[in-house]
């Protein structure tokens, strides 16, 4: 639960939502969501058929229907721990953070990706430098915005859809893109204003 | 004649096994698909039984190579202590002629980077005096690295049945032939 | 990703050495700060290291999978990433190089198809998968093992199935957990070489080959039903070295291998008509007075019967007859291997996969007996052997808990790699034949298995008769399996546990061929919440006890890299001359052993020689003398091969995508003649059947087989419902029941038909 009355909880809530383990944690983090947008989401009866849709999209034991990794989608090989994990890793690194299931799980999932944009996010609330928006343009409109949308396209797409799950996904699109808009414009009027000296 | 490093495929030791295709693998994690060395079989025409010779190939390394000679960026280059030809990717504008006029196939197109890669000659590993992954990895030293300015073994061939022949290109290859058995087969 | 966002990022932040400088500046900005509640942690840069190009961590692993050449491997770790790996060039035998299977172990420990966490599939078959915690996991199947002690007054229920998925030692860890519960129901036996092992047994009184690099030293080398070329490459250097001294190779085979294409003779025998074949050139070596009479004499028993076998029932023309090899053949390869000085013969485990495989096999050893290659360097029937796997098992030797009750009467299991010494007591576990696992499942009873822990073992893809074990796998009421892929036998399975791969667990290995040792270091922390086999047996026996204390005696806590330390002994460290295992760390090392296995002619036989007439043989139900055994009858027009591809170790590699750049899918192979009798050409898609069951593929014409056989690789291929148990029944081999508790299987003794689809 995010005290933090700055920040909109609709991101936190998106977050925790894909690396939820369980029925009950799928249930709270789209309770969250639902209360972040005061808008309705689809209805769920059943959240045990959330979670064998959820397992079967983004945790296993079978081929991942939606593997919720960047480098799926960037890379030409559906495989993890290679350039874009590295790459994603000393992005955590330079931001001073490090995942806490470093080298068990590749850094690249959607929520700590989600997890480190709302850090960005943060910061540059808070005062934030050139290389801060140089880092957070290159992260959240280049490369989040480079697989997210697949991402998305992948899990509507899925033998194993639910609903609830298609919609979270598609809110997390809607996210960075919003994410994206709010960066450029932002850097767009400080390039204006004479922008930064760095 | 200057020194010129060289793949030595002596395909009378060699077993098809594919362990240095795996090693180069290995050691570079190309994308699917894009593969630096191959193993291929010899058609029944060349070797009469099926899927028991091969040759494995990579880049010749050539003395006059043609990638080189019609890369328009200048992203390759050869170097002048050991003839390996170097392909620089960060320099590589993905434009294919290199592709197109290999005629071993040695450049690849790398999809996701959009541009083209090949063997290397492993050269950072001989830098650091280390051989080529895929030559260390060979199990029965099939494959080896030679040194064509002392190489001196007389039943080497470069052109043998099945590598296409271009002289203009002079690649840095050489082979020894597989053997047959004397076979005794059952009357059916 | 792309390169040239990277590039940018590398740019627009600095290389490695600034980017101290923009951390630096961003913390003194304030701007950083791990979100409350969020997952990122803040990243202590002073702790962690800078990591130059180039600069990597070394580390010693092995390979230890079910193969001759157990590599030892070197492996360069960065970041706590896998980066590559080499053979160690420090043994003689690995001499730097792995193989095809090997170099993708570089993927292996990061394929997405990896299991990740304990799961449990709601309804067996259903695909719903849930993932559950460590915690909730061993809770279920505590609960479970306390139920059935409670139905059954002993853990008899609870059924093991474990074999070489995983040979390094500390994996024995899975026994020791079972033995830990109580006395339990096991699967012994072994599929792979069980009746060549007995009939060495028999002959010899032990299976001990040469030292693999002495081959070098062979003037004559017979690879018989061996195919190195594909199973032990690292091997064929020596086969190489031996022919460039001039020693002759001949390479007896029903197909036309790999190796077959090396050696300097190939002969196309009859399959399973290996036995007849020897006898014949024993009978020619007696007739031209070429045996070695003074070897036979100081050193074995029941020669003279022996002989006299030879005189009366066989002929070189006999042989000839039912091996389909010429008499001028015969009789030329039999002379020429009687004279060379030394001569050896590599017997291969397809040889033995057959209802006359142990007979087969001592013809052969009698062959290397009589013209007195036992014992010499250079010379020997080689087959495997143990020698150097005199570790402590301090995993495997476990104690039964107090007042466990188990099954009474007979002898304890034995398996090929059983080293419990178990002593008889009043109870024991219960053996089952591991090769007759779907009819065990079927009908075991009082009790039944009713808890079935599957490890190191695809029981889905590996055991025999296929159709009958999807019916067997209905019957227990829990099935366990512990797996790193979802295997056909995870498909099936209720839980299944993430086990750790080679780079992430701390073991030992050892070789049953060549004569050396590695340690295996754990070089990257396990991915996901993937736990070796002793922090699972850990954990196990932490719930048994916290639900009914005193249930189950393994350890709850468990250091596994003393445990590990705890298999080494001083007899290990003597053999290997080396002070402590922290040499190995440097590098593998190798028994100080003779060469030659046998050069103290002191056999391990009742009469202490080499025993061409073996008693005990007779007392099992066998021939006394190493007599021809008749073939299976064939059932179907054409006989079925089912041996291994050199892209894999059983259901191992084939399903690592980088495998697949290089084998594709699944063929079997047919000789054009056969091929044109059934309207078939090269490519078609073709059903192969039988009694069995049925397999479907592509089909290459080729006249590597021989026209009455149809040939398949055992394989599983990702995403492809191939495999050849469909079409193989579980009729045993003669032996195996001696020296591994079960008799083997005649695997290679299959029929079938081919038709066009």
């Amino acid at each position: 639960m995010n005290p933090d009355p700055i920040t909109n909880p609709l991101g936190p809530a998106l977050r925790d939502f894909f690396i939820s383990s369980d029925a009950s944690g799928h249930k709270r983090a789209y309770l969250q969501i639902s209360e972040a947008l005061q808008n309705p989401l689809p209805r769920v009866n059943d959240w045990r058929q959330v979670e064998y849709a959820f397992t079967r999209l983004f945790v296993g034991p079978k081929s991942l229907e939606a593997p919720p990794f960047a480098s799926v989608y960037l890379e030409n090989e559906p495989l993890v721990m290679g350039p874009t994990t590295m790459m994603v890793r000393s992005v955590y690194e330079m931001m001073g953070l490090v995942s806490p299931w470093k080298n068990a799980l590749p850094e690249d999932h959607v929520s700590l990706e989600l997890d480190a944009a709302l850090v960005l996010e943060k910061a540059a609330e808070q005062g934030g430098s050139a290389e801060l928006d140089e880092l957070r343009q290159f992260f959240v409109c280049r490369h989040m915005a480079a697989w997210i949308p697949a991402f998305v396209k992948r899990v509507s797409r899925a033998e194993s859809a639910h609903p609830a799950i298609v919609r979270a996904a598609a809110l997390a699109g809607q996210w960075v893109e919003n994410q994206a808009v709010l960066i450029n414009t932002q850097r767009n009027q400080h390039l204006k204003q004479g922008g930064w000296n760095g | 004649m200057k020194k010129q490093l060289a793949f030595y495929i002596d395909a009378k030791r060699c077993i098809g096994c594919f362990t240095c295709a795996m090693a180069c693998k290995n050691q570079y994690h190309q994308e699917s698909g894009v593969i630096w060395r191959d193993v291929y079989e010899l058609k029944e025409e060349i070797y009469p039984h099926r899927e028991r010779a091969f040759y494995s190939l990579a880049c010749n390394h050539c003395e006059n190579p043609t990638c080189l000679n019609v890369c328009p960026v200048v992203a390759y280059y050869k170097r002048e202590a050991d003839g390996v030809v170097v392909h620089e990717q960060e320099k590589c504008i993905g434009c294919g002629n290199c592709i197109r006029s290999c005629p071993y196939g040695a450049p690849r197109y790398n999809p996701v980077l959009k541009r083209a890669e090949k063997c290397s000659f492993c050269w950072q590993r001989l830098d650091d005096d280390r051989k080529p992954a895929c030559v260390l990895s060979c199990p029965t030293d099939a494959l080896q690295i030679v040194d064509l300015a002392e190489f001196d073994e007389a039943n080497a061939v470069q052109y043998p049945a099945g590598f296409p022949r271009y002289p203009s290109l002079n690649p840095s290859v050489r082979f020894r032939l597989p053997a047959m058995p004397k076979m005794i087969r059952r009357k059916l | 990703m792309d390169k040239r966002d990277a590039d940018s990022v590398k740019q627009a932040i600095g290389c490695p050495m600034s980017r101290r400088k923009f951390f630096r500046c961003l913390a003194a900005a304030g701007a950083l700060a791990a979100m409350p509640g969020g997952l990122l942690r803040p990243f202590d840069a002073k702790a962690g290291k800078i990591i130059y190009e180039g600069d990597y961590e070394i580390y010693r692993n092995a390979c230890p999978r079910n193969c001759y050449d157990t590599c030892s491997i070197k492996s360069y770790v960065k970041d706590g990433v896998l980066q590559f790996i080499e053979g160690a060039q420090a043994s003689t035998f690995t001499d730097g190089g792995l193989c095809v299977k090997g170099y993708a172990y570089t993927r292996r420990p990061y394929s997405p198809d990896r299991i990740k966490y304990p799961m449990i599939q709601d309804g067996r078959g259903s695909g719903n998968w849930r993932r559950i915690s460590w915690d909730e996991a061993m809770d279920m199947i505590a609960k479970k093992l306390v139920e059935i002690n409670d139905k059954d007054d002993s853990m008899l229920g609870l059924g093991l199935t474990k074999y070489s998925g995983n040979f390094g030692i500390t994996n024995y860890a899975v026994e020791g957990m079972m033995t830990s519960l109580g006395y339990t129901t096991r699967l012994v036996g072994t599929p792979c070489w069980p009746a060549g092992i007995d009939a060495q047994n028999y002959d010899l009184g032990d299976m001990w080959c040469n030292d693999p690099e002495d081959m070098v030293n062979s003037r004559y080398i017979i690879l018989w039903g061996a195919n190195p070329a594909w199973n032990s490459v690292h091997t064929m250097k020596y086969i190489y070295a031996a022919q460039d001294r001039g020693a002759k190779v001949v390479c007896i085979d029903p197909v036309f291998t790999q190796t077959a294409a090396k050696a300097d003779v190939y002969w196309q025998v009859d399959t399973s008509m290996d036995g007849a074949l020897a006898l014949g050139m024993a009978k020619h070596i007696l007739d031209k007075g070429l045996f070695d009479k003074a070897w036979v004499d100081a050193n074995s028993v029941g020669f003279d019967e022996f002989a006299d076998y030879l005189r009366n029932e066989i002929s070189v023309q006999w042989a000839a007859e039912k091996s389909g090899i010429p008499r001028q053949q015969i009789v030329e390869v039999a002379e020429e291997f009687a004279t060379a000085k030394p001569a050896t013969i590599w017997i291969g485990y397809g040889l033995q996969r057959h209802v006359n495989g142990g007979a087969t096999v001592r013809s052969i050893d009698a062959l290397a007996a009589m013209t007195g290659n036992v014992g010499k360097t250079g010379g020997g029937a080689r087959y495997g052997h143990m020698r150097t796997w005199g570790f402590n098992y301090h995993a495997l030797l476990q104690k039964r808990p107090e007042g466990a009750k188990g099954f009474l009467g007979g002898k304890g299991p034995k398996g090929d790699f059983d080293f419990s010494g178990d002593e008889e007591a009043e109870y024991t576990d219960r053996a089952l034949n591991i090769n007759k696992t779907a009819e065990m499942l079927l009908t075991a009873d009082d009790p039944p298995i009713r808890v079935l822990w599957i490890s190191c073992k695809n029981v889905l893809s590996q055991d025999f008769d296929r159709p009958k074990m999807l019916e067997a796998f209905k019957k227990p009421e829990l099935i366990v399996s512990v797996e790193q892929f979802f295997t056909q036998t995870v498909e099936l399975s209720d839980i299944v546990l993430p086990v750790t791969t080679l780079f992430e667990e701390h073991t030992i290995n050892a070789s049953y061929w060549h004569y050396w040792l590695s340690v295996n270091e754990q070089a990257i922390k396990p991915m996901y919440e993937a736990k070796s086999n002793t922090e699972i047996a850990a954990a196990l026996s932490a719930r048994m006890n916290k639900l009914k204390p005193g249930s189950c005696t393994f350890p709850t806590k468990v250091d596994t890299r003393q445990w590990m330390i705890k298999e080494f002994n001083q007899d290990i460290y003597d053999l290997f001359g080396i002070d402590s295992w922290e040499d190995l760390k440097k590098g593998p090392a190798k028994a100080k052993m003779h060469p030659a296995s046998w050069h103290d002619l002191e056999f391990g036989t009742p009469s202490k020689k080499y025993e061409f007439r073996s008693d005990l043989c007779a007392q099992h139900g066998h021939q006394a003398l190493p007599k021809f055994k008749a073939a299976r009858k064939p059932y179907d027009k054409l006989r079925l091969l089912t041996p291994h591809t050199k892209f894999g170790i059983h259901s191992q590699f084939i399903n690592i995508d980088w495998m697949e750049d290089f084998n594709k899918k699944p063929y079997c192979y047919l000789h054009p003649l056969a091929a044109r009798e059934r309207g078939i050409g090269d490519g078609d898609q073709v059903r192969v059947f039988n009694k069995v069951g049925e397999v479907e593929l592509e089909v290459k014409l080729t006249q590597n087989v021989p026209a009455d056989v149809v040939m398949m690789y055992e394989a599983w291929f990702r995403n492809n419902a191939y495999n050849c148990q469909n079409v193989v029944d579980d009729t045993s081999s003669d032996m195996g029941k001696y020296k591994t508790g079960a008799p083997g299987v005649a695997i290679h003794d299959q029929f079938a038909d081919v038709e066009k689809v």
